[in-house]
């Protein structure tokens, strides 16, 4: 079962790439495939990861273990699951701070209580003391941003890093990451489902559907001129704080089955617009404008 | 006051901590969860209501009294003129048949070891409706009428066999088998993928216009809130913090919390502009109560009024209720 | 699960299905007992005593020259039927106290937990054999006091399922629909509750087994019964002339608690990801 097929895409230094998909798509597995963490009897079958110009896929799992956390760090999504409930935070941020940065135990833990006051937790010091369940959804979240931060990463893959937390948390936690990205040229790889995020948030977008890539687009082109027919309908069947009731747009159809996926473009049975060569053929990415890729026959 | 078909007053829950053994031997509890804290509102006949809150702010347990799944500490709720509290056997039967729930989880709604047509029909069941053949026939109408077909397959099969976005259409279609009056949908898209939510909440308005239901809705997802409502009601920590029809709420909302809240939600647009509302914290843990306003620790217009007493309701505009000492 | 579903879970590990089978075997055995046995159990011929296993004797003879293999399949007899009906008297207690106290909650819930812990600190096996000093070692009382002392394992499982259980939405739904409680509990929380029982069940049954050889074996059992246990206890003074007398019993009884032991593990795997599931 491929769960990703072939997808090339860049991330600039200091900027943020969306990674934007529904469930089925792909992008929570590009995101440990980046890290070498795909869980057996799944693997990267073939492809390059290339992290400046060293190629990631190359190295041995020692020298993997040195870069992940140290120069790509990756936050989940439920901090309960990823959090040990028997130890206290500070405890576990301090563990990630030795891991990489070689320094000794007190050493470490002022390092975390300095982690936990960039991710904007209050009282800090106090706070390294409690245990994972004694702290709200929110402030999880903002520990395993903490964890993950505490090395000073250049790369910070995000899976879905708000959807634990309430809208309002949320907001301030995109700030935060807004806020470290602009003063510490940190790049962020943000995947999520929620347009609305990666349209405040994100440089640029990349959309994917069932293990492949739909559209590759600046965020502005991306949302004011989409040419995939799925990042089209998915726009316009998402109901908008920004607008009064429209009658949605639906996509027919069910998201496909990934151990099934049609023959030629994996969309094309939801797609409104397909003809035959999209049954015989997968789609190529195409250049459209500058910047702005989409991989369907319709451009092609 | 007729045409309200549901009328919830000063309706209060607390949860004890301690129950049981230890309550016998040390006392009664001495601490509770304030789930809800006297709200009062009422639902109009035909409209969509929705109860919109945080995780926390007490929107599924008020859900949950008006079901008359767990009794209120105090307060009153009647249904179409009585008080479900205080009804006879058989005005519990007809409550039963004219109230109905659609779930949030389409994994955890539908009981896996049961078909899709006893699904379905666990109201005439339970309501010992109808002969066997009649059943079939309403539940083969309504699978149809959600948009699963050919019935006749559907209704023999098991839960896992279907998707998600599927499984929330039995999870309505049984909801809708004996033609409620009024129906409880809590978070019904959360958990469904964003292309499916469309087709759900589609589903949800086509049938609310044929069927004439009145549907109370709990969400915390405001634009959903926003497509859907006439009415909106906004809780934080247990309270009502404001009331009012839908576009007044969305285009002029008066609560600071509700103003905090809707500036926080992410929109599709990157070009679109509003002021930033910042609110540092917490929502307040429902044992540690902060005195007067809940809101007050984190409210950026907070006056030492605020600490001191609770606001109540009034009415700021026509139709448009606040809690807040600054309306 | 369906049962298609299931065996094809259930098969994936080839030593369940083998122990399946096996026990299966000694289920039939013990029903077809009297027509299969070449001799008759009891049947004593004098001058074939001590008999090596041959053609004719398969197992050999005992001191008094009766055939060991039909007193082993006579024996099997005993094992099922004390490992069968303990197990359902105790899964039906458990299920009945783990449930009612899950369902109803509150005080009722505390009582009932406290009296299942009591019942577990009871030592199983001296209990039994007090029991059996008191009352006599018949097969009625074996079975009573195993049967009403192993029930709180299952009491706790049963009662941490349904505690889930009872809180999904589906129950819910059916609260909403106006459904009664006793018929929410029988048809909608413990068919969904009922998995782990399953696997603790078959291994009980297994240990049973076990306590009965055991207590035979000691002298504390039916002596008029034709019990593994009591075979091997009989063979202890003749052990150096006749190897095959407390041989072959031992390897009958290890190999049907091994194929239970395996059953239950097979069921375990199988039914484990259901639980997940849900």
């Amino acid at each position: 079962m491929k769960a990703v097929d072939g997808i090339s895409f860049e991330i600039d230094r200091g900027s943020c790439v969306g990674l934007v998909g529904e469930s089925g798509s792909g992008k929570s597995v590009t995101g440990l495939s980046i890290m070498r963490l795909v869980p057996p009897p799944g693997r990267i079958v073939s492809g390059k990861i290339l992290l400046g110009k060293q190629d990631l896929t190359e190295l041995s799992a020692s020298q993997m273990q040195k870069v992940r956390g140290k120069k790509i760090a990756i936050s989940f999504q439920d901090p309960m699951t990823y959090l040990n409930p028997v130890h206290r935070v500070g405890d576990q941020i301090a563990e990630a701070v030795v891991l990489h940065a070689d320094v000794g135990k007190s050493e470490a833990t002022e390092k975390a209580i300095r982690a936990m006051e960039k991710v904007r937790i209050s009282d800090a010091a106090a706070r390294a003391k409690d245990y994972p369940h004694q702290m709200s959804g929110g402030m999880r979240q903002r520990c395993l941003l903490a964890i993950a931060l505490s090395c000073n990463p250049d790369l910070l893959i995000a899976d879905e890093p708000t959807t634990s937390v309430d809208v309002v948390t949320q907001a301030a936690i995109l700030r935060l990451l807004r806020d470290v990205k602009n003063e510490t040229g940190l790049s962020v790889m943000l995947i999520t489902h929620n347009l609305g995020i990666v349209a405040e948030f994100a440089q640029k977008i990349v959309i994917m559907y069932a293990g492949n890539i739909m559209e590759i687009g600046d965020v502005r082109s991306f949302f004011h001129r989409p040419y995939h027919p799925y990042t089209r309908a998915l726009l316009e069947s998402v109901p908008r704080l920004d607008r009064n009731s429209h009658t949605l747009t639906t996509i027919r159809g069910v998201i496909c089955d990934p151990i099934n996926k049609p023959h030629g473009c994996t969309f094309h049975p939801r797609c409104d617009f397909s003809e035959e060569i999209c049954r015989r053929e997968k789609p190529h990415m195409i250049e459209v404008t500058q910047g702005h890729l989409v991989a369907c026959h319709q451009y092609g | 006051m007729s045409d309200a078909i549901v009328e919830v007053h000063h309706l209060v829950k607390h949860f004890a901590i301690a129950k049981g053994i230890s309550e016998f031997i040390w006392g009664p509890a001495e601490r509770y969860v304030h789930a809800l804290d006297d709200i009062s509102f009422r639902i109009r006949n035909r409209e969509v209501f929705s109860l919109v809150g945080e995780t926390g702010s007490g929107k599924t347990t008020a859900a949950r009294l008006i079901l008359k799944l767990m009794k209120p500490t105090s307060g009153k709720i009647f249904f179409d003129g009585k008080d479900i509290w205080n009804m006879s056997g058989h005005e519990e039967k007809i409550f039963r048949k004219d109230l109905q729930m659609i779930f949030q989880d389409p994994y955890a709604s539908l009981n896996p070891r049961k078909r899709i047509y006893d699904i379905v029909s666990t109201s005439m069941r339970a309501q010992r409706w109808g002969t066997e053949s009649e059943r079939r026939e309403i539940v083969s109408q309504v699978l149809e009428k959600v948009g699963l077909s050919p019935p006749e397959e559907v209704m023999d099969r098991y839960p896992h066999e279907f998707s998600g976005g599927q499984r929330q259409r039995i999870g309505i279609a049984r909801a809708l088998a004996l033609k409620p009056k009024f129906v409880v949908a809590d978070e019904p898209v959360s958990s469904l993928d964003v292309s499916i939510q469309a087709q759900i909440l589609n589903l949800m308005i086509n049938v609310k216009r044929e069927f004439g239901i009145t549907c109370l809705l709990i969400s915390h997802d405001l634009a959903v809130v926003r497509h859907m409502s006439d009415t909106v009601g906004m809780l934080y920590a247990g309270m009502m913090c404001e009331l009012a029809a839908c576009r007044d709420l969305f285009e002029a909302p008066l609560h600071p919390y509700t103003r905090a809240l809707i500036a926080s939600v992410p929109v599709p647009d990157p070009d679109f502009e509003r002021e930033e509302v910042k609110i540092g914290g917490e929502v307040p843990s429902p044992i540690n109560i902060p005195q007067g306003c809940r809101f007050w620790p984190r409210c950026p217009s907070a006056k030492e009024r605020c600490r001191l007493e609770i606001p109540k309701m009034i009415e700021a505009k026509k139709e448009h209720f606040v809690a807040c000492h600054l309306g | 699960m369906r049962l298609a579903e299931f065996w094809l879970r259930y098969r994936k590990s080839r030593l369940a299905v083998v122990g399946a089978a096996t026990a299966s075997i000694f289920v039939l055995i013990s029903i077809f007992a009297p027509f299969i046995t070449p001799f008759p159990p009891f049947e004593q011929h004098l001058e074939n005593k001590f008999l090596p296993p041959s053609s004719v004797n398969i197992f050999g003879t005992d001191q008094l020259g009766r055939d060991l293999l039909s007193r082993v399949i006579f024996g099997t007899r005993i094992s099922m039927m004390i490992g069968l009906l303990v197990t359902l008297l105790s899964t039906l207690i458990g299920i009945l106290v783990g449930a009612c106290g899950a369902f109803v909650g509150g005080e009722m819930d505390e009582l009932l937990m406290r009296i299942t812990d009591l019942t577990y600190c009871l030592p199983t096996f001296f209990l039994i054999l007090t029991a059996l000093a008191l009352f006599g070692p018949n097969l009625i009382n074996l079975v009573l006091v195993m049967g009403t002392t192993m029930w709180p394992v299952t009491a706790r499982l049963i009662r941490a399922e349904v505690l889930s259980v009872k809180e999904k939405d589906y129950v819910l739904a059916s609260k909403v629909c106006g459904v009664g409680s006793a018929t929410i509990l029988f048809s909608e929380v413990l068919p969904n509750a009922i998995y782990s029982v399953i696997v603790a069940s078959t291994l009980r049954t297994a240990t049973a087994i076990l306590y009965e050889a055991s207590l035979s074996f000691l002298g504390l059992g039916d002596p008029s019964l034709v019990s593994w246990g009591w075979i091997i206890r009989e063979s202890l003074p003749f052990i150096r002339i006749a190897w095959w007398m407390p041989i072959f019993p031992g390897i009958v009884l290890s190999t049907l608690v091994i194929a239970i032991n395996l059953t239950g593990d097979g069921l375990n795997d199988a039914l484990n990801p259901q639980l997940k599931e849900r």
